[in-house]
């Protein structure tokens, strides 16, 4: 198991219904692209893996249903995930609107160290965009996550897509072992800190009490 | 012998009595022996009593009396046996409890006058004990004690009815008393009440409740013996507890005797014998009675009393036994399932059944004992006793105890007269139980509670008696209100936990097909009078479109050749059964209902499908339609999803999608709880395939939604979803324990896959065929038969799981799983396994009147064997109501603790995130403060060094301080020594300075004298020149003034020496002033 990849993954693609996340989802795993995919009941579930700065990554993804209704059973996979990808649709502002909702289940469901990613499909149908770049751009920033606009009919950024949200998902497994480390380093230093003013405030009454 | 027959031609009581005395002495005697201390005195009660009671008592006896003698025998090897036995002390609390409840009894019976309710009060004790001995046996280990002392209890019971039927016999002089009976049942009953009435004040209602039915239950055992002959049954009892089956009566004297010689030798310890002569006490009574009839009864039920307490007793001390016990048992058992056998026998065997299946059985009997009661009430017990013992679901143990006794007195009737399959299912029923429950058991009985609180009621007053080893004198204790009161407490109180089986369970002790019609017509019948009538009229409707339908096809039958497989097909439906279901669906699910699951395994034709789906769902109606047509006009909220959903699959064809979307958007408005959730689509999309107009699949849609309880799957939270996951999840582990916890290590839960089973009935990914026949079956047997389908396919397909890892089981479970069923597939596999299965050909051509997407799917379905698909369903897997419904008992229960977590969860959650934002506020100001820190530490250094560098300076003025100061000593001390050098400098300087001032001073004089001369010298010369003239002058004027005074001479010459020498003279002086002083 662990000799096949470096690193394993778990994604979860959430967004309104019908903005495309298994469509996205298909053009990654698979490359291929239908106009009739039928609605997502429950989860769905693909596996890819990738190459990722010479690492073997294998990435679980799971699609969710979008409506509403379904949240009982879609919640239970945020917890395991560390990245999940908010999807929306550009032409289609209530599932830009939707974003906040999502986020909150983020918040709600999800562990607090979890990436997120937002992606605007349907970039391909510029005529109809309904969301600018320059808002959605804005709104990720705000909620510090990177932002995409992809298009799983021309296959637009798809892959860029996932594999930001993979680095993503990677450094931060890198930064946190650093930091695991630095953190001693930091309370270290600290402590040096407080050694050295220890150190100084005793010379200073050493001095005191030479002055005196 | 020789006594009983005698007793019976002359009835001599005054023998009778006598030997009664001489036995109970002897019992008496035999307990103090064995007993300890204290159980003496109660012994010498009991005797007492019993000598009171049998004295008046009159009939009875002559059965009685064999069994006294017997008993008798018995006593003395048992005795023997006893004394080898260390078990006294539970010998002495038997009989104590013994007692007591005679006691109880007595009071009870006190009340009653008719010989016919302690006839009764009988069957009801016996029915108490019994039900105790199983309450008792709730414990596994104990159960097969227990078994053996139902045996030995039913054997009392036995003779007491036996003895009750001599009675009878006595009174009526005749076998055949039914009518009697059923007085005597009714006089029981209000016996029973008055006695309730009168006798427990403190205790009152729940003893009512709780009597009553055991009354109720004791009228078996005696519809029993009435039916066979008493006597037979009697012997016949005693042949099984023998072992013998000899039907003389001497034979069964001996063999009681031997039975009870082998029960001693055998392991069994004391607690069996004890027992017995428990029995043989019992027997003993009776024989006293034969004198007074009218008596008797009181004798009866005392004797009653006291088995049923030396039951329990024998239950609780042969707790110790128990080993040795389970080991003779079974062998007693095996002995007692003979030709003609009982019920009675087989409620032996059952008990332990019941005790290796655990608690699970217990339940339905409770139900089927109070059903029993009331038909054996209507002296029809037979077949419900019969049919009673299969099914045997576990729940409580008092409850079995109950269908016990029923069997033990049905044992005899209905030997005789059970349809064949019946009896020799009881005789063998023992280990393996029929796991449904027949149909005419069945009744929704409230009443099964309130049998089952008397039960829990009877099991708890023996409890209380174990509590105390060494009671007061009964009668004392008996009297005292306390005592009462605590007996009614333990019965209130046990009763309340065994409240458990509800109407709705009792219905559900059939299979799904009944269970799914009767819940069908409770809908209906709770429906509103309009709307029946337009259901009614819609069935007729349909009734005349099959029958087209059905003429159609036997003309198309008639008029082609049959070489078509299709037609082949057509001629083997059954259109006859077809006609049947479709004119009294109700008597076919009833009657019919294995029928009805083989023709629907089959697959409904596909020519009357829809009409038979909305035959049987009942989903015709005006009203539906009338919906329909007033709410598809309106917008519903949910119409752009639908739009998006339906426009973006072509999973149904065209031109069909545009009604799909008609009938989802129209549901969303009918049902805004539910709307519109995807997955519905797939639900509608083949009834709408199957029905003639839009409106029918909406009224089927309705009906499965409303009344299937699918709605449940869609609602918000999803709860039968939910719930159904839970459920699949249980099956799953109860029929494959491996390929559960291989997907459960796998991390593999049924919502990643079966959801889609479930909310959308397969249609998700199934192929249509599949979902057609799995439909065909869900509308017959309701939705929980989903279950079948999904478990059987998990099951065919659970070693090729068994094999894969997450990734590949999850890719398997969504979409390899019907592949299984694949022609080839199963072809290939068949031939390796050389299985037999007869394949039903299914033929394929499309029809004119179905769809395109029909169309497609029949000619991919030839790929599928759906026959075999649906069949293996059906029979691979067995789904009974009830385990479903301890399934969703569970879940419930889980879901609420689930809830709770949730909820804690959620609260620690937000206290976790205020924490979490106290904490980066409180590390924030830490960081601040730590630079704070860092900067004022820093400036302190600074500060330090500037501190120094001060110091340094310091200590240098210090020192230059000092330094000066030692120099102004040193001045002051010079200034008082005048330094004469340092005045002379000083001085000098100034003099110099003066000097040169003087000198400037002197030359500035100078250059002024010198002006001065030269001014002078000029005025000198001019004097000079003056006084050359004036010379001239004088010597003119003195020639000529010699004459004239001097004093002009004098003035002038005065005159020019004063300014001369002045100035001279200061000139010169000065000079000399300045070099004087150098």
């Amino acid at each position: 198991m662990n000799s096949e990849y470096d690193y394993l993954f778990k994604l979860l693609l959430i967004g309104n219904s019908g903005v495309g996340k298994s469509c996205l989802l298909l053009r990654f795993s698979d490359d291929t692209y239908t106009n009739d995919y039928i609605s997502t009941i429950g989860v769905d579930f693909k596996i890819k893996t990738i190459e990722l700065d010479g690492k073997t990554v294998k990435l679980q993804i799971w699609d969710t249903a979008g409506q509403e209704r379904f949240r009982t059973i879609t919640s239970s996979y945020y917890r395991g995930s560390h990245g999940i990808i908010i999807v929306y649709d550009v032409t289609d502002q209530e599932s830009f609107n939707g974003v906040k909702m999502w986020l909150q289940e983020i918040d709600r469901y999800a562990t607090s160290a979890v990436l997120k990613l937002l992606v605007g499909n349907k970039c391909d149908l510029d005529g109809k965009r309904m969301v600018e770049y320059d808002v959605a751009k804005e709104f990720a920033e705000s909620n510090n996550m990177p932002f995409l606009e992809t298009s799983a009919l021309d296959s637009t950024n798809v892959e860029e897509a996932f594999l930001t949200m993979a680095r993503q998902i990677k450094e931060s497994f890198a930064q946190q072992k650093i930091q695991d480390g630095s953190n001693a380093n930091a309370n270290s230093n600290l402590q040096n800190d407080k050694s050295n003013v220890n150190l100084n405030g005793q010379s200073l009454t050493n001095a005191t009490n030479n002055c005196c | 012998m020789a006594r009983k027959k005698q007793n019976k031609k002359k009835k001599a009581a005054q023998k009778a009595k006598e030997d009664k005395i001489d036995i109970l002495d002897e019992k008496s005697k035999r307990l103090s022996e064995s007993s300890t201390k204290d159980v003496s005195d109660i012994e010498g009660y009991e005797s007492a009593e019993a000598y009171a009671t049998p004295e008046e008592i009159g009939t009875g006896g002559i059965v009685d009396d064999n069994a006294v003698e017997l008993s008798v025998e018995a006593n003395a090897k048992e005795e023997a046996e006893e004394a080898i036995v260390s078990e006294d002390l539970s010998a002495t609390v038997a009989v104590n409890d013994k007692q007591e409840d005679k006691e109880l009894q007595h009071e009870d019976e006190g009340n009653d006058a008719s010989p016919e309710a302690n006839a009764y009060e009988f069957g009801t004790e016996a029915n108490s004990k019994i039900d105790d001995d199983t309450g008792q046996g709730e414990s596994s280990q104990n159960q097969e004690i227990e078994e053996s002392q139902h045996s030995v209890a039913n054997d009392q019971v036995a003779r007491f009815g036996g003895s009750l039927v001599e009675e009878g016999k006595l009174s009526n002089e005749g076998y055949s008393q039914q009518a009697e009976r059923t007085e005597g049942t009714d006089i029981a009953f209000n016996d029973a009440m008055s006695i309730n009435e009168q006798s427990n004040q403190e205790e009152k209602d729940e003893e009512r409740a709780g009597k009553p039915i055991a009354f109720e239950t004791e009228v078996i055992p005696l519809n029993a013996e009435e039916s066979s002959e008493g006597k037979q049954d009697i012997d016949v009892e005693k042949q099984e507890v023998g072992g013998i089956a000899s039907n003389d009566d001497t034979n069964i004297e001996q063999s009681p005797n031997e039975e009870i010689k082998k029960n001693t030798d055998a392991p069994l310890s004391g607690t069996e014998l004890e027992v017995q002569d428990e029995v043989t006490s019992l027997t003993e009574q009776p024989t006293l009675d034969e004198g007074e009839i009218t008596k008797t009864d009181e004798a009866t039920t005392a004797v009653d009393k006291s088995s049923a307490a030396d039951y329990i007793n024998e239950n609780e001390s042969t707790e110790e036994n128990r080993p040795d016990l389970n080991a003779d048992h079974p062998t007693e058992e095996s002995i007692v399932t003979q030709p003609g056998e009982y019920t009675a026998p087989v409620s032996r065997i059952l008990p332990p059944v019941t005790s290796t299946a655990s608690s699970v059985v217990v339940p339905v009997d409770a139900g089927s004992s109070t059903e029993a009661s009331e038909v054996v009430a209507r002296t029809l017990n037979i077949n419900v006793a019969n049919s009673r013992p299969p099914p045997i679901p576990p729940r409580s143990s008092s409850s079995e105890n109950n269908s016990h006794e029923v069997y033990v007195g049905d044992g005899n009737d209905s030997s005789a007269k059970v349809s064949p399959p019946l009896p020799s299912r009881t005789s063998h029923s023992g280990p393996a139980i029929p796991p449904l429950p027949s149909r005419k058991v069945a009744f929704t009985s409230s009443r099964s509670s309130s049998v089952s609180r008397s039960i829990s009621g009877n099991e708890r007053s023996p409890s209380e008696t174990v509590l105390r080893p060494v009671p007061p004198a009964l009668s004392e204790e008996m009297k005292s209100d306390q005592f009462r009161k605590n007996l009614a407490s333990l019965q209130s109180n046990s009763q309340s936990p065994r409240h458990v089986s509800s109407p709705i369970e009792s219905a559900a002790e059939v299979n799904l097909i009944v269970n799914r019609f009767r819940a069908t017509s409770y809908q209906i019948d709770s429906e509103v009078m309009s709307k029946r009538e337009n259901i009614e009229a819609g069935q007729i409707l349909l009734k005349s479109t099959f029958n087209t339908i059905v003429q159609n096809e036997e003309n198309i039958m008639e008029v082609t050749e049959q070489d078509d497989d299709e037609l082949k097909k057509i001629a083997d439906t059954d259109w006859s059964f077809w006609t049947r279901v479709v004119n009294d669906f109700g008597e076919v699910a009833n009657a019919e209902s294995e029928r009805l699951e083989e023709e629907i395994t089959k697959g409904i034709p596909r020519q009357i499908r829809g009409i038979i789906w909305q035959l049987i769902a009942n989903s015709k109606s005006k009203e539906y339609e009338d919906i329909y047509e007033t709410l598809s006009t309106t917008e519903s909220p949910h119409q752009a999803s639908i739009n998006r959903d339906l426009k973006r699959t072509n999973f149904v064809p065209h031109d069909k999608i545009e009604p799909l979307l008609n009938i989802l958007s129209t549901y969303s408005v009918y049902d805004p709880d539910v709307g519109y959730t995807q997955g519905m689509a797939f639900i509608a999309a083949p009834l709408l395939l199957n029905c003639e107009s839009e409106a029918d699949a909406f009224g089927l849609l309705v009906v499965l939604m409303k009344n299937y309880g699918l709605r449940e799957f869609f609602l918000e939270e999803m709860p039968g979803l939910m719930l159904t996951l839970y459920q699949f999840d249980r099956l799953l582990e109860e029929t494959s324990p491996v390929l559960f916890n291989h997907l459960t290590r796998e991390g593999v839960r049924s919502s990643m896959y079966a959801t889609q089973w479930f909310l959308t009935l397969f249609a998700y990914k199934f192929p249509l065929e599949f979902v057609l026949r799995i439909l065909d079956v869900v509308f017959v047997e309701g939705v929980e038969s989903t279950f079948k389908f999904a478990v059987n396919l998990m099951l065919k397909n659970q070693l090729q799981m068994l094999e894969l890892k997450f990734d590949q089981l999850l890719n398997f479970l969504k979409n390899e799983l019907f592949e299984y069923y694949l022609r080839e597939n199963h072809q290939t596999r068949s031939k390796s396994e050389a299985a037999t299965h007869v394949y039903l050909e299914r033929s394929v051509t499309p029809r004119s009147q179905n769809s395109n997407r029909v169309n497609n799917e029949t000619t991919n379905d030839s790929h599928y064997d759906v026959d075999l698909f649906v069949n293996d369903a059906m029979e691979a897997v067995h789904i009974t109501p009830i385990s479903l419904g301890r399934y969703a008992a569970e879940y419930d229960e889980i879901h609420q603790i689930e809830h709770q977590r949730e909820a804690q969860y959620e609260a620690m959650r937000i206290k976790n995130q205020q924490l979490q934002k106290e904490a980066t506020k409180l590390r924030r100001d830490y960081a601040q403060l730590s630079t704070e820190h860092i900067n004022i530490a820093n400036e302190l250094i600074e500060n330090r060094l500037k501190i120094e560098t001060l110091l340094d300076e310091n200590n240098d003025l210090k020192e230059n301080l000092t330094h000066l100061e030692e120099r102004l000593q040193e001045e002051i001390q010079k200034e008082s020594i005048p330094n004469p050098d340092a005045a002379l400098k000083s001085d000098l300087k100034q003099d110099l300075e003066r000097t040169m001032e003087r000198t400037s001073e002197v030359m500035e004089q100078n250059l002024e004298l010198k002006e001065k001369i030269k001014v002078l010298e000029n005025s000198i010369l001019e004097l000079k020149k003056f006084n050359k003239k004036s010379a001239r002058q004088i010597s003119s004027i003195e020639s000529s003034l010699e004459s004239s005074p001097a004093n002009l001479n004098v003035p002038a010459k005065e005159n020019q020496e004063v300014p001369k020498s002045p100035s001279l003279t200061g000139r010169w002086t000065g000079f000399k002033k300045v070099f004087r002083k150098d």
